[in-house]
């Protein structure tokens, strides 16, 4: 006890000198004269062995605030609230429970104070709160051993807790726009709706989906899914450039099982082919049957040949999908074509020949395709009676096969 | 019906194009992987029974070639198809204009010649076609001319032959009877003459022709370089009268020489008819129709990309070509 009576005069002492350093520098603080309320420092230790503490804390928190400007409420006006609201002291540590009587007499700052001592060490916790906000503005935390320095643990505790007490103020409104309403416009009718991580969102009905109101800020992207039996599966990205937004969706693609072709080859001008494609899987691999008619003529004084080239063809579509607007599509196959003439006492001919590769570009439009087409034919010379004998096919002499303009039909 | 209204329909429709005068709109619309001849054909006779008999139904190695001869005195022409086996002789089949075929004569060595000779019969190969009906006799002339003699004659003064040693041009005057040679001269008797100016190598093939009496020889001096298909063509003038006495050298300078046609394959015949001369161009099939100034006055596609055995009337009327692969021989317009 006698050198408890010694550090608690040691206490003063520290306390004095760091009150001028702390008045000095938060003089800046003190220029807002806050409406504060400082409740009694509250002892949680199991035994009442350290209570003396409280009021050394306390004072030296009152003495501090006092210095830095702080207007501290008189204990007899918030003491009344207290006992009205069957608030107990030793519930003032509750920053809840405080910040409730602070209110009530209209202060701008709570500020609580606790400890805890045990095995001689102090667990000290000081907090301050914006009433108004029932927000906490700072807070010091600190451990020390019960002994003389504990004095300066509390000085510390308090020094570093004063300057950062400033009132937080409302919170800032977030001036950030969202999107009100955003409707889909479909021709696709019963497609559903997919957004990332929202899922399903809807069907369109009549041509027409609105979204569930989903707060998007304006000028977000969003991507949506569109799904229906029987057509493939799209994907759009929309930026959200207004509070109310009307966004017509591309139309999606029909699941492609069939097309018919119409082309038109280099060396086989005087004709045109048509060919049915049977599609294995929808838009991507295919098997193809084609009939080319066509007359060889001089256009002057020829007796017309004619040639019916007809073939079967495997075909598929390399590095793009059925939505891009342009696809490579390759094919390959076998072929023969029969030629007859005009002239009287000729045979009938027959020339096989493997079709090693054709390779397009194709306009992939919704309902059909445009497409020009390399060929590549090499005439086996098998038959008992041909007319091209073994060797590549071509009208130019060397060089390739043929090309080929088409159009398909889709189903 | 519907089949000839759509033929009509491809047909003259592209026609009224063509009307406007686009050469390179009808020569697209005409593109065709399969020979030019097939619709041009006027008639075609299947020899294959005749060629199997002869070659073998193996089809062991073979060659062929076409002359089409007339003789206007008597204006008689045939076709003369020759199918040479390698190794082996050789088969001149004889037709006559509608391809029906005459008569034949064999012999057991290759020979080139062909011409109308002095005496008017056909000489083609080693086998003499004469009388009426037409008959074979082979092994005929007897003094062997059997090398790559390009040959014409003259009915007052004999036969004349040129060929090509490779470094020189030598000619002969034979006899109307095919005697031994009266006169050897080698008109172009250095490589220096014999390289046309600034081509830098050699003419291969010399292809006189003497088409109406009084009227110079036309030679035509063709080549170009071994493995490429760009060749030129220059037609030298020559007075008949010259070959029974001297030709006299350097032609190229002594002579009129006309302008140099490019664009020709140096390795293929060039045809004489009295509507211009025929040489292939650099496409392979395609054909020009020249005149004897060199200008070019129109092309016709004959085959298809590969080198065929053709030759065509003095007229210039109409072709004759051999499908070697189906053993048919085909007549067909030129166009001309």
């Amino acid at each position: 006890m006698k050198y408890r009576g010694i550090g608690l005069l040691a206490a003063l002492a520290t306390t004095l000198f760091l009150s001028t350093a702390v008045a000095w520098s938060q003089e800046s603080a003190a220029s807002i004269p806050f409406r504060t309320c400082l409740f009694p420092t509250v002892d949680l230790s199991t035994s009442d062995e350290y209570r003396e503490y409280q009021s050394i804390i306390s004072n030296q928190l009152r003495a501090e605030l006092k210095n830095a400007g702080f207007d501290i409420i008189p204990r007899e006006e918030w003491e009344k609230v207290r006992e009205r609201q069957g608030v107990r002291v030793s519930e003032l540590y509750q920053g809840n429970v405080a910040l409730g009587i602070a209110e009530e007499v209209e202060a701008e700052i709570a500020l609580v104070s606790f400890y805890s001592v045990a095995e001689r060490q102090m667990v000290l916790e000081i907090k301050c709160y914006d009433v108004a906000q029932k927000a906490m503005i700072n807070g010091v935390f600190k451990i020390a051993r019960i002994n003389l320095s504990i004095y300066n643990v509390i000085g510390e505790a308090v020094t570093e807790l004063i300057p950062g007490i400033h009132l937080l103020g409302p919170p800032p409104i977030v001036e950030s726009p969202v999107v009100e309403e955003i409707a889909l416009l479909s021709a696709d009718e019963d497609a559903e709706i997919y957004l990332g991580d929202e899922g399903f969102v809807g069907r369109i009905s009549e041509g027409k989906l609105l979204l569930p109101p989903i707060p998007f800020a304006l000028g977000t992207k969003i991507t949506v899914e569109k799904r229906k039996e029987g057509y493939h599966t799209g994907n759009e990205t929309l930026k959200l450039k207004e509070p109310e937004m009307i966004i017509k969706l591309q139309p999606l693609r029909k699941q492609t099982r069939s097309a018919t072709e119409l082309t038109w080859t280099v060396g086989q001008l005087l004709g045109f082919g048509l060919a049915q494609r049977i599609y294995l899987r929808p838009d991507l691999s295919y098997l193809s049957a084609e009939h080319y008619f066509y007359v060889q003529h001089n256009l002057s004084d020829s007796k017309p040949v004619f040639h019916h080239d007809l073939r079967a063809l495997f075909g598929g579509y390399l590095f793009t999908g059925p939505d891009r607007a342009a696809r490579f599509n390759i094919s390959t196959g076998f072929g023969m074509i029969a030629t007859y003439f005009a002239l009287a006492d000729q045979p009938m001919y027959a020339d096989f020949y493997w079709n090693l590769i054709n390779v397009a570009l194709e306009l992939n439009f919704l309902k059909f395709v445009l497409f020009v087409r390399s060929e590549q034919k090499y005439a086996l010379g098998a038959g008992p009676a041909n007319l091209l004998g073994r060797g590549w096919i071509s009208a130019f002499g060397e060089g390739p096969t043929s090309f080929t303009l088409g159009f398909a039909w889709k189903w | 019906m519907v089949k000839r209204l759509l033929i009509l329909l491809l047909i003259i429709l592209p026609k009224l194009l063509c009307l406007s005068g686009c050469d390179l709109l009808v020569t697209i619309l005409t593109l065709s992987p399969f020979s030019g001849y097939l619709s041009q054909a006027v008639a075609s006779v299947d020899l294959t029974g005749e060629i199997e008999k002869y070659i073998g139904a193996g089809g062991e190695l073979w060659q062929n070639d076409i002359h089409v001869l007339k003789n206007d005195s008597t204006g008689r022409e045939y076709v003369f198809l020759i199918i040479r086996r390698d190794p082996g002789g050789q088969r001149v089949y004889a037709f006559d204009t509608s391809l029906k075929l005459i008569t034949q004569g064999e012999t057991d060595f290759h020979s080139n010649l062909s011409l109308v000779d002095a005496n008017g019969d056909f000489v083609v190969g080693h086998v003499r076609f004469y009388g009426d009906p037409l008959t074979s006799q082979s092994y005929y002339p007897a003094n062997g001319y059997n090398g790559d003699h390009h040959a014409f004659s003259v009915a007052t003064t004999g036969n004349y032959l040129l060929r090509s040693t490779g470094q020189e041009i030598e000619y002969y005057q034979v006899s109307s009877t095919w005697g031994p040679p009266t006169s050897v001269q080698t008109p172009l008797g250095t490589s220096t003459e014999m390289r046309l100016l600034g081509i830098g190598y050699d003419p291969q093939v010399f292809d006189p022709h003497l088409d109406v009496p009084g009227n110079p020889v036309y030679l035509f001096l063709h080549g170009g370089q071994q493995d490429k298909d760009e060749g030129f063509l220059q037609i030298v003038w020559t007075p008949a009268s010259h070959y029974s006495t001297s030709l006299s050298s350097p032609v190229f300078s002594y002579y009129p020489v006309q302008p140099r046609v490019d664009g020709v394959r140096g390795d293929s015949d060039v045809f004489y008819t009295r509507k211009g001369v025929v040489a292939q161009t650099r496409t392979r099939g395609r054909y020009y129709l020249l005149t004897l100034d060199g200008e070019i006055q129109k092309q016709i596609q004959i085959s298809s990309d590969e080198e065929i055995p053709l030759d065509f009337d003095i007229d210039g009327d109409y072709y004759y070509v051999f499908d070697e692969g189906n053993y048919r021989l085909y007549k067909a317009n030129t166009g001309f």
